[in-house]
């Protein structure tokens, strides 16, 4: 089985490969970089990288949001360097990179990745990788999100919709809608029928609202509905009565992305919006 | 509440520590059976109501749309986290609040772990 990073996660094939109870060997290429994940009926028991190899080379190939694998079932593993059970080794995992996203532990997470010892027990170090991760993980969540090489500039709504299908992979549906229901934009791949769809949506979406208010702990951010097929992220424009709902396919979505994208969205959305609202006032 | 059921709730707690705001295991008809709060405001039979009406709601967009079962939902506040996932059959989900510094990966796994436990703790 052969696929990209982009489409499934590190996290989610160690999660695959050892529910499945697989005896396995999965290599991964990101940048350059290469790592072998090695699995024995289910279990993660060795992997390599560069020099380093153990538990430090799954902290590390986590990180890797883009490249390619290719998985070989039956593969026995050359030697038995992780002890430690898969669950843990991803709770830790998603432990140090949450850790590496608050900014000032940044320094502590990548020290925590080299301080791996090679097989001859010297300690490893790479200034490339360090700059890497530093650059990656320091970037601000705009700068990591490309809308087709330029900034959203002056563009309206529907040209943000089309650019926003583009930029999603796994890309299903995209609405702009008021709760009213009274005006909405939609773009979407299926054939929807689409008046009913954005009514129930807001149904949905108001009664998560009032669920949020009584439960007194804070306000409505996000809302992230998961079905077996797909992810349906909603999420209110800032100064505005509208929100934005996006809907992809769960096979080839990368949640992290979709998040960081609709944030980016809705507030360039907001932004056309008033724009457009203005206009029609001057007209 | 069952001594199973209330061992499940501590283990629960014990795994997130501070991050833990509250939980409970809810019935479709919008009843809690039976639940737990680090928080004085937390009023359980108001949220397992309102809560209750959001999952059947999701599950009307989800079918209307042809995306399958419901499997999870996730509301995110600036504060908080609140996760209702189904079990089973689908005639109880589990909510889980958890303050918003908890990492959604771990909470996630967690919830993974425990929710068959849940399911078989459950009264049927």
């Amino acid at each position: 089985m052969k696929g990209q990073l982009q489409d499934m996660a590190v996290a989610d094939i160690i999660q695959h490969n050892c529910q499945d109870r697989k005896t396995a060997r999965v290599s991964i290429k990101n940048s350059g970089q290469k790592a072998q994940l090695f699995f024995k009926n289910g279990n993660v028991v060795h992997a390599t990288s560069d020099g380093l190899e153990g538990e430090q080379v799954i902290f590390h190939v986590m990180h890797w949001e883009t490249g390619s694998f290719d998985l070989k079932s039956d593969v026995e593993p050359p030697a038995f360097t992780i002890t430690r059970s898969w669950t843990s080794l991803l709770l830790e995992g998603a432990r140090l990179l949450d850790e590496a996203d608050s900014g000032d532990e940044v320094d502590k997470y990548i020290s925590t990745l080299l301080s791996g010892s090679n097989k001859n027990g010297k300690a490893v170090s790479s200034p490339h990788l360090t700059t890497r991760l530093h650059q990656t993980i320091n970037a601000p969540v705009e700068s990591r999100v490309t809308v087709n090489g330029e900034a959203p500039g002056d563009r309206s709504t529907e040209e943000l919709l089309v650019d926003l299908a583009d930029q999603t992979e796994g890309f299903i549906t995209a609405a702009v809608a008021t709760l009213k229901g009274d005006k909405y934009y939609v773009h979407s791949t299926w054939d929807l029928d689409v008046t009913p769809l954005i009514n129930q949506v807001n149904q949905f979406v108001k009664m998560v609202n009032v669920a949020v208010e009584k439960l007194g702990q804070g306000e409505l951010e996000d809302n992230l509905l998961t079905t077996e097929e797909a992810f349906v992220l909603v999420r209110f424009l800032k100064k505005s009565d509208y929100y934005l709902m996006i809907t992809v396919d769960k096979k080839q979505a990368n949640l992290g992305s979709l998040r960081m994208l609709s944030r980016s969205y809705a507030e360039w959305l907001g932004k056309a919006l008033d724009h457009q609202s203005k206009d029609k006032e001057q007209v | 509440m069952n001594s199973e059921l209330a061992s499940i709730i501590k283990d629960i707690r014990d795994d997130l520590g501070d991050d833990f705001l509250a939980t409970d295991f809810i019935s479709m008809d919008g009843m809690s059976v039976a639940g737990e709060k680090a928080i004085e405001n937390f009023n359980s039979d108001i949220v397992s109501a309102h809560f209750t009406m959001v999952m059947k709601l999701a599950t009307k967009v989800s079918k209307n749309m042809d995306l399958g079962n419901v499997n999870e939902n996730l509301v995110s506040t600036d504060t908080s986290l609140v996760f209702s996932r189904f079990l089973g059959d689908g005639s109880v989900y589990w909510l889980l609040a958890t303050n918003k510094d908890a990492t959604l990966g771990i909470v996630r796994t967690l919830m993974d772990e425990y929710e068959l436990r849940i399911w078989g703790a459950l009264p049927h």
